[in-house]
């Protein structure tokens, strides 16, 4: 930390395919995997960090979450609901596949918030469906036999009411 | 594809766990069905405690048993309504059958719920349940208590 007080420091963060992105430490605070690592750096982190768990569209989109809630939080009036519109909009965007890589990458990069968010939405999009479907969703193999699963089924029978068909 | 197949296969433990405690009760039990280690994680102590954290209790539906007027014999059926809109106009008389005889409902308490044997029974019981995942556990008839009070 040399002299420069008024403009924030900047992080750089590159991605598997080698992509760079610049991130205002504030920003990187909430980065917890990255701020370890500048955490444990002697002196100052100028050459970029390398992740090579995390995927360019998976931290964009991780970046554009962080930025868009520190906007947020700057204008208390709005904050709730435009962040919840926001978050709404964000979880659409994705589609499953998709989802699961981010959350594979904010469970990385151990984003609190957004892991939160995402493991909601998650749940949220679960909740209804049948097993099959939730099979597939975590990619589970069935290793039941179809008699304990037909007794299983007959068990709880009354939790079976009101699951989407797929 | 290859990046597919490996994101699909590592979305696995600490994250299904955080995900599963996030759904309520009812769909939870449904999800025993996916598979030997899910039920397993379902039913672990740890799961339910942060179940119960993130979801916290929730109204699902209403328990209820009637009772002779002119008779001191006990009405064996009980009845269930579920709360949700889906299944709301079912009444379940079969919710209690995971027990080994007819009971008279006592008292409930965060989903627990107090039963004892029908009357007239010559070894009566009392019981421990909750009837959402169907463990029970038998308490010795307070006989001296019982007296004491009569």
């Amino acid at each position: 930390m040399s002299g420069i007080s008024d403009t924030e420091r900047m992080i750089t963060l590159k991605t598997v395919e080698g992509t760079l992105f610049d991130v205002k430490s504030s920003i990187a605070k909430d980065i917890k995997t990255v701020q370890a690592f500048i955490d444990d750096s002697d002196d100052d982190v100028t050459s970029p960090i390398p992740l090579p768990n995390v995927f360019t569209r998976e931290l964009s989109r991780i970046l554009d979450y962080l930025n868009n809630h520190h906007r947020f939080r700057s204008d208390i009036e709005k904050a709730d609901e435009e962040m919840a519109r926001y978050d709404a909009e964000f979880a659409k965007s994705m589609s499953h596949e998709e989802l699961k890589a981010l959350i594979l990458a904010a469970n990385y990069l151990n984003v609190k918030d957004l892991l939160e968010f995402l493991n909601q939405t998650v749940a949220d999009v679960i909740q209804n469906k049948s097993v099959e479907f939730v099979r597939n969703f975590f990619g589970i193999e069935n290793d039941y036999t179809p008699e304990e699963e037909e007794k299983l089924r007959n068990e709880n029978e009354w939790a079976f009411n009101g699951v989407e068909q797929d | 594809m290859q990046k597919m197949k490996k994101l699909k296969s590592s979305l696995n433990g600490d994250i299904m766990f955080d995900i599963l405690s996030r759904l309520p009760v009812k769909p939870l039990l449904g999800m025993k069905r996916v598979s030997r280690g899910w039920r397993a994680m379902i039913s672990s102590f740890p799961f339910i405690k942060s179940q119960m954290e993130k979801t916290g209790l929730s109204l699902t539906g209403f328990i209820f048993q009637e009772k002779f007027q002119w008779c001191s014999d006990d009405i064996k059926t009980v009845s269930h309504i579920a709360l949700d809109s889906q299944s709301s106009k079912k009444v379940l008389h079969n919710v209690f059958d995971f027990l080994p005889e007819y009971v008279v409902i006592l008292a409930s308490c965060d989903g627990l719920v107090c039963c004892r044997s029908c009357f007239p029974c010559s070894d009566p019981s009392v019981y421990l349940c909750n009837p959402s995942n169907k463990e029970w556990i038998r308490i010795q008839w307070p006989w001296h208590k019982l007296n004491l009070l009569r």
